[in-house]
């Protein structure tokens, strides 16, 4: 009955159960000194989710990897990836993770190969499988030819590629992606999407922190905002548009002076921005107020031009925390 | 049993990268082998300049006490001797090639026969004290010489009677020559080890260990036997060039002394060199600072000199440094075929290694907990 138990107990841990969360973070909290780098934070992302963990410099992004990853220790709260409470099995969760770090930091001195010969090693990959395994890892970041070069011959977007291989070499349920596509050019940035997307449909739980919210927005099925160490907002991009965005309505009209104040009388309008003779409205109520502002204007002078459109995450993401994302 | 085969593949693993990356990057490597090169470069020139008074000797008679004077002084290990006319001599003191002019004087062989008093005329170049104290030495020295290999015909009975120590006379280039293994020893176990664990930090890979699942002290063990690895073969190189030329020749049983006192040298440095890496952090300063660690414990220990006629307290200073024990035992075995004290500079040297790696285990984990 016991052993039943038990069985059941770790059955219901398994990576494989997608009743278990990829991370669970309850009530986090992390300080340095004086400073609470992250502030009661509460977040689950699901397995075989593409996560997005966004915030302006500072705003706890590292910290809480950290605290993921089990390289740092929460002041309070708790952890758990896979089901797994990070503090008790640190190492488990270490061969679940695979990483790619900002820095990329792979030994530039070493050949392509020798990098993941070495990550295979350290992570005690069994070795009839090791060679085919390297081989194939190249192969999807397309470096097969490029196998025994050293890596500081490399450019940034082959060596971001290198890094996402050696990530993914001994098969992780979980991989974080540090500014994937930082200082890459635009071909090798198309190419990482796309590999990270051909993970998604592999299962692969991906959490990535990023300053392109247009990264973001491609990759992502849900976004977490984080602003001082706190969680803003967490949803997917669509979703975050309506609720914190609405729609943009952009014109331009003679006077735009004479109807400003009209307009942000409005029901619905959050907020009228005036560039010269240029008009920048934000509405709450989607485009059904927009018949009204053509009334307001037209009434005034000539409406020269208009559009509406849906705000872009930067938009929201200024609104949000109040600092565009690259402060 | 598992766990342990595991351990022992990171080792190898981190062993094999650290192995391949200097290769890759044999600058530091090279300066461990340069640094010692170009010590006993500069004591070669030493020797060699300095060692023995270029001399001219103008031989005026021709006899056969005369022949042995010049014989002796030949004998006397102080001069390069070339016969010269006297205007050739006067040309070359003049010109400053020579430290002196030795004549030699028509009667000599008659006047000493005749047990009258002889003068040899002695011209010095009086350019330092260095060399005109050798000529003042030398030249009654090969005198005294003359009259010793007259046996009891000699006027002169007070005879020197020599008692040796040793088994044997050791060159001053060969003497000097061999602490410099001990300093290539210790350059090559800083440098290597120090950079192979700053390295992790400076590139920042060390994120890269820290997130794998291997044991920290198989990653740590394979950064020491780094140093180590890299520190005995360079060692066991240098004594097998230094064999073949004859400058390091142990006997026996006592190349196992010698590679016993290599080993553990080269475990003091590779421990000491990976506490240093963790400490530092970074490549540049790393280089130096072992580089200068590695010069202080050398000259602590006497350098290139001998310890015991050194001050008193530079050889109470070396007493606290390992590698006095090292090069002693070295000394030991290379130059006297001799086992003396081995106890005592292997228990104080593998101590000393044991205390280095422990220091470098301590603050390698101490580097990579900060760093998490």
């Amino acid at each position: 009955m016991r052993e039943d138990m038990l069985q059941g107990a770790l059955q219901a841990r398994s990576p494989g159960d997608p009743a278990v969360p990829a991370i669970e973070l309850r009530a986090l909290c992390k300080s340095f000194g004086t400073l609470q780098a992250v502030n009661h934070l509460t977040l689950s992302v699901e397995q075989g989710e593409i996560f997005g963990l966004l915030g302006p410099n500072g705003s706890g992004k590292t910290t809480t990897i950290n605290l993921i990853s089990g390289l740092s220790t929460p002041t309070s709260g708790e952890v758990q990836v896979m089901g797994y409470e990070v503090r008790r099995h640190v190492r488990r969760i270490w061969q679940m993770l695979g990483a790619v770090p900002q820095e990329t930091a792979l030994y530039e001195e070493l050949s392509a190969w020798d990098n993941l010969d070495f990550h295979a090693d350290l992570f005690g990959m069994v070795r009839k499988e090791k060679k085919a395994r390297i081989m194939q890892m190249l192969e999807l970041v397309q470096l097969q030819e490029r196998k025994r070069s050293r890596v500081s011959t490399f450019s940034g977007g082959m060596k971001r590629r290198l890094a996402l291989a050696r990530a993914l070499l001994h098969d992780p349920h979980l991989l974080y992606l540090d500014e994937p596509t930082l200082g890459v050019d635009v071909q090798s940035r198309r190419a990482i999407w796309d590999y990270i997307l051909s993970l998604h449909k592999e299962g692969k739980t991906v959490l990535i922190t990023t300053n392109y919210l247009e990264e973001a927005q491609a990759l992502c099925e849900r976004i977490a905002i984080l602003d001082h160490g706190k969680l803003i907002a967490v949803d997917t991009p669509e979703h975050l548009k309506q609720t914190y965005g609405g729609s943009v309505v952009e014109l331009e009209t003679v006077q735009p002076s004479t109807v400003v104040d009209d307009i942000r009388q409005l029901p619905g309008v959050k907020e009228v921005v005036q560039e010269g003779t240029r008009l920048q409205i934000t509405t709450q109520a989607g485009s059904a107020v927009v018949p009204q502002i053509i009334t307001l204007v037209t009434g005034q002078g000539e409406l020269r031009q208009i559009a509406v459109r849906e705000p872009n995450l930067d938009e929201i993401f200024l609104r949000l925390t109040g600092t565009a994302l690259r402060d | 049993m598992h766990t342990f085969r595991s351990s022992l593949r990171v080792i190898w693993a981190c062993l094999k990268k650290d192995l391949k990356s200097a290769r890759s990057e044999p600058l530091f490597t090279l300066v461990s082998i340069i640094l010692p090169l170009n010590v006993l470069l500069l004591m070669s020139l030493l020797v060699i300049s300095g060692g023995l008074a270029p001399t001219a000797v103008v031989m005026q008679d021709t006899g056969p006490l005369a022949q042995q004077f010049y014989t002796a002084m030949s004998q006397a290990h102080s001069f390069v001797l070339q016969q010269a006319t006297v205007e050739q001599a006067e040309a070359l003191i003049e010109q400053g090639r020579i430290v002196a002019v030795v004549t030699i004087p028509a009667d000599f062989d008659a006047r000493i026969r005749q047990h009258q008093s002889v003068a040899v005329g002695v011209k010095i170049n009086n350019l330092n004290t260095d060399f005109t104290n050798d000529i003042r030495r030398a030249v009654p020295d090969a005198i005294t010489q003359l009259y010793q290999q007259q046996g009891g015909a000699s006027p002169i009975k007070v005879a020197l009677q020599e008692q040796n120590l040793r088994s044997q006379d050791i060159a001053l280039f060969q003497y000097s020559a061999m602490p410099l293994i001990v300093l290539l020893l210790v350059v090559s176990g800083l440098v290597s080890s120090s950079l192979a664990a700053a390295s992790e930090w400076e590139t920042r890979t060390i994120k890269e260990l820290l997130l794998s699942p291997a044991s920290s002290g198989a990653i740590i063990t394979g950064k020491v036997l780094t140093g180590f690895v890299t520190t005995v073969a360079l060692g066991v190189l240098v004594l097998g060039v230094g064999s073949l030329l004859g400058w390091v020749q142990p006997q026996g049983v006592y190349w196992l002394q010698v590679l016993l006192i290599l080993a553990l040298v080269a475990l003091f440095s590779a421990g000491l060199g990976v506490a240093l890496g963790a400490l530092l952090q970074r490549i540049q300063p790393v280089g130096s600072a072992a580089i200068v660690l590695a010069l202080y414990l050398f000259f602590l220990t006497g350098g290139t000199a001998v310890l015991a006629f050194d001050p008193g307290w530079l050889q109470t200073v070396a007493t606290f440094v390992p590698l006095y024990y090292g090069r002693h035992a070295l000394e030991m075995a290379i130059f006297y075929q001799s086992s003396d004290q081995l106890p005592r500079d292997v228990v104080v040297l593998a101590g000393s290694a044991l205390l280095a790696v422990g220091l470098g285990i301590l603050a390698m984990r101490r580097g990579m907990a900060d760093s998490q």
